[in-house]
């Protein structure tokens, strides 16, 4: 029975999500951009271990650490490109059989658990968010939904250590634990609201997630809050990347990221139930995907994040619009097709996920350095002194800390940062000034010491170069067709 | 037996917070007492004890009175017997009296079951810690309140206590407020009119709601929220002893007219902790750690479907309530004066008498340390914007002419800047305003640089 024809198709599902995942990541030598905050991460704990080690960052941000501790603990038995580019992808891929535990416990029925198996494997936006870039998301949304399932069954006194487990993991792994805990106290508003009765396990439970996910936040996020208080939220980003992160909710948006068989399901069943308190499990995850929801309404959390996410809770969601679905179609004529629309449903289900899915590198999330751009950052390394300050572009920020092991000027990371604004504009300025000295004054604010000057940051402002360069002030010390390398050798006199 | 030992434990414990800051200041090499403005009041005290105080307070610009009361007579005097360390001891004393009294006080009320847990609240609370650990009126009034409350109740000393009490009222216009809604309150308990309690409970709230309405309505509820909790750097509580605040609050609402006295000034409190700033937290600290002494009991004695959920539950929570206090100990230890600036101001003292420009949070320390006059302090006083308008000008203006006027304006002589000044409170850059002025040496001549602090002298002043 454990081991019966379903347990296959969901092994096989696995399978597949993990050699698709494998392929696209491996068809590329690198990772994405923001993929080598992760790099850099894993490489400077595996250098310090246990200690968080060297953070190159201009501005260190405290950080979640079970994901790269777990990934630079293995990168002592297993070969750098395994550890960064396998594992992650093998984690994400275990969302497979979360999600099918999940959405069995609620809809008891194997087809519809298989089926949510299946569009788990593909989402797309969760496939692009995890495949190349070394993301703790590849750990935390398996760890949420089986927390998730383990929340379904807790009242089986048997799970309840494992659920402690499973929470101090997640919780460890990534700040959108908040998410999922959430969601388990708007469960239980939403049943005192349609005047179910939530058992006393399900209180405590949701009391105590409460009370360790938020003591999380307050330990390791302990100076930014101090700092920025609520607006944390928002990580502290300057006003322009603020409205490019947080934007509003798109539905066309939604409906290409998620997917749209799965957006549709979702809805049916949110539509379906809630107003009704028949049947609880289902509350559970309605609670959890209308938090989601919230969150990216209310602009308070990161668009493909938030995304991902509603993606997620959607898709087990929809295990139980396909169970109403096919228990339909037996009551109607089309019970004696019903073959042929399992088939339909799976070729909907793969052309809206699957292929958006295995066109990442055509996609509009596909953004990650070529091999040029990687071994001029690998050349800086290897050929400037261990306290060069460099200049690049602000998504190449990742790459100085991570690749050229060097201090960067600016990054993604804004969490601590205390002159982020005055930073991008002074990007800004070294890109598009003509005046040599305003921009030898902005190097010499930071302590720039080399600047890195790739295709694609020139593009990005339609420029065909700097235009202040003299040889006396900025010597070229490497030059490839897609970047270049100067030393900065002068300072201005006052 | 077992009663004495928990008293044991309590005073040991709030002991231990109380020597805390201090302890961890004087490991460091720091001065004693840490913040701005308690060194203004040290200069008034240290001035009372030497007699040397004077008719105004002369080392501000142009001048201004003092403002001193009663907190300043007793503290100097006792300077004046036993010498500087009088002052710190005064303010353990003092917490240590407030605490005894509040454990003695709950056992009045008939809180003899939570007194426990709540003393043991109210020590680890930052706002317990920081009262006592700075010079501030409320060390003395606080302590006061809770004698006089004892002693009235004790009815032998009822007339002890009533003084006590009324003396409380020599500190300020909040005192006079606080002690009439405790006596209408106490009265209206003892006769059992709640009517009478629940209708201030409710204005107080009311006052609340309508003051963030009318005033504060720009500012985002959570902005406000974290002025008061200090893991989101306020002043205040930590965070965990405001979610067992308000669930002590839940709890207890089944048992209301019990509890009515309580909620009465719980909620005035709450209302001028809004209304008047977070100086009340002296005060909100003691009701506040009954409400949180309530829930984490309830947590203890709750029979939960899940043990392993129910001790993890526990011990969280008091990993929590101990992590507030044990950052703001570590948030006092590292605050201002450090080392190197006491150094630096001593050597300021031995020059000749001089102006210094400085930010308007080192004033007092200038004043205290190196008895310089400065340009601002954090006292408001006539023309206080337009110099802090001026003084804004000086260290934001690249412009060596205007600068020179403004310096030649007020007269400044010296200049004080530190790492900190240079890292975030002034400027963010290098080369920032009065940064990138400081290299022209027909202006300024640095005259100090040790450790990060750097004096320069204004030249032809």
């Amino acid at each position: 029975m454990w081991l019966g024809r379903h347990v296959w198709l969901v092994v096989g599902i696995f399978l597949a999500a993990l050699m698709l995942r494998v392929s696209i990541a491996y068809s590329s030598e690198g990772f994405s951009y923001d993929g080598y905050y992760g790099v850099g991460k894993v490489l400077s704990i595996r250098e310090a271990f246990p200690f968080p080690g060297q953070d190159l960052s201009y501005s260190p941000a405290p950080f979640m650490p079970l994901f790269y501790y777990l990934l630079a603990a293995l990168s002592f038995f297993l070969p750098a490109h395994v550890v960064l580019k396998f594992v992650p992808n093998l984690l994400a891929s275990l969302s497979v059989f979360a999600a099918y535990l999940v959405c069995f416990e609620v809809t008891r029925d194997r087809g519809a658990a298989v089926f949510s198996a299946l569009s788990v494997a593909f989402v797309p936006v969760f496939v692009f968010r995890t495949v190349n870039s070394v993301s703790p998301y590849s750990l935390a949304v398996p760890l949420m939904l089986f927390l998730a399932y383990l929340f379904l069954v807790v009242a089986r006194r048997r799970f309840v250590g494992l659920f402690v487990v499973v929470l101090f993991a997640l919780v460890l792994a990534h700040p959108s634990a908040l998410v999922v805990v959430l969601g388990f106290a708007f469960f239980v508003v939403l049943m005192y609201a349609l005047g179910a009765r939530v058992s006393r396990a399900s209180l405590e439970i949701v009391l105590f997630s409460l009370a360790v996910s938020f003591w999380a936040v307050f330990i390791f996020f302990k100076e930014p809050l101090a700092a920025h208080g609520f607006s944390l939220l928002w990580q502290n980003l300057p006003q322009g990347i603020l409205a490019e992160r947080f934007v509003s909710f798109d539905v066309v948006g939604a409906i290409y990221g998620i997917g749209l068989l799965t957006f549709a399901a979702g809805i049916f069943v949110v539509y379906r139930h809630v107003f009704s308190a028949r049947d609880v499990k289902v509350h559970v995850l309605i609670a959890l995907s209308i938090v989601s929801l919230a969150l990216l309404l209310f602009g308070m959390v990161e668009f493909f994040s938030g995304l991902m996410l509603l993606g997620v809770f959607f898709v087990v969601m929809s295990g139980e619009a396909f169970k109403h679905f096919f228990g339909y179609i037996q009551r109607t004529y089309l019970s004696r097709r019903a073959g042929m629309v399992v088939a339909s449903a799976l070729v909907l289900l793969t052309l809206t996920s699957v292929v958006p899915s295995a066109l990442y590198r055509q996609s509009a999330f596909f953004d990650e350095p070529s091999a040029r751009v990687v071994s001029a950052f690998g050349w800086l390394g290897n050929n400037s002194r261990s306290d060069a300050v460099v200049f690049s572009d602000i998504d190449e920020g990742f790459l100085v800390s991570s690749v050229s092991q060097r201090r960067n000027f600016l990054d993604e990371s804004f969490l601590t940062a205390r002159d982020a604004e005055s930073r991008l504009r002074d990007m800004e300025v070294i890109y598009t000034t003509s005046s040599e000295i305003a921009a030898l004054e902005a190097f010499e604010k930071y302590g720039i010491t080399h600047m890195v000057v790739t295709e694609r940051s020139l593009s990005r402002r339609n420029l065909s170069g700097l235009r202040y360069l003299s040889e006396a002030c900025f010597s070229p010390v490497f030059r490839n067709s897609e970047v270049s390398v100067y030393e900065v050798a002068c300072r201005v006199r006052t | 037996m077992k009663a004495w030992f928990w008293f044991a434990v309590v005073v040991s414990f709030a002991v231990l917070s109380l020597l805390s800051p201090f302890a961890a200041r004087y490991y460091f090499g720091m001065p004693l007492v840490s913040g701005s403005e308690p060194y203004y009041h040290l200069r008034i005290i240290r001035g009372i004890a030497e007699g040397s105080l004077s008719a105004s307070d002369t080392l501000v610009y142009e001048g201004r009175p003092y403002f001193f009361g009663p907190f300043h007579v007793v503290l100097g005097y006792l300077w004046g017997l036993f010498g500087e360390w009088a002052v710190v001891s005064f303010l353990f004393l003092c917490g240590l009296v407030a605490f005894v009294f509040f454990y003695l006080l709950l056992a009045r009320f008939g809180f003899s079951d939570v007194r426990v847990v709540s003393c043991l609240i109210v020590a680890a609370s930052p706002a317990f810690i920081g009262t006592f650990s700075s010079v501030n009126p409320n060390a003395i009034v606080v302590p006061l309140y809770m004698v006089g409350f004892y002693a009235l109740l004790a009815r032998r000393f009822a007339y002890v206590g009533f003084v006590l009490l009324v003396l409380t009222a020599v500190f300020g216009f909040f005192n006079v407020l606080l002690l009439l809604v405790f006596l209408v309150g106490y009265l209206s308990f003892e006769r059992r009119r709640m009517a009478v309690m629940f209708a201030v409970t409710f204005f107080s709230l009311f006052a609340v709601f309508a003051h963030y309405a009318l005033f504060s309505a720009q500012e985002s509820f959570g902005l406000l929220a974290s002025r008061f909790v200090t893991d989101l750097g306020g002043d205040g509580f930590g965070a965990f002893a405001f979610v067992l605040f308000g669930s002590g609050v839940i709890f207890s609402w089944r048992n209301r007219y019990r509890y009515a006295l309580l909620y009465c000034l719980t909620a005035f409190l709450v209302a001028s902790a809004f209304l008047l700033g977070s100086f009340v937290s002296s005060y909100l600290v003691f009701p506040m750690g009954v409400f949180s002494g309530m829930a984490l009991c309830a947590v203890f004695r709750r029979k939960w479907e899940f043990p392993l959920i129910g001790r993890l539950a526990a011990l969280i929570i008091l990993c929590g309530l101990l992590f507030s206090s044990v950052s703001f100990v570590a948030r006092l230890s590292g605050a201002g004066p450090d080392q190197g600036l006491v150094q630096a101001l001593s050597w300021l003292r031995e020059q000749p008498q001089g102006l210094v420009l400085s930010d308007e949070s080192y004033g007092f320390w200038v004043q205290y340390f190196a008895n310089k006059p400065v340009l601002v302090d954090g006292f408001i006083a006539s023309d206080f914007r337009k110099r802090s308008d001026d003084a804004h000008a000086i260290f934001y203006s690249r412009n060596l002419e205007t600068t020179r006027s403004l310096l030649a304006r007020y007269g400044v002589r010296y200049v004080l800047i530190d790492e900190s000044m240079r890292q975030g409170i002034v400027w963010t850059r290098n080369d920032e305003g009065l940064l990138f002025l400081l290299r022209n040496n027909e202006t300024f001549s640095q005259e100090y640089s040790s450790s990060g602090v750097e004096v320069w002298a204004v030249r032809g002043t």
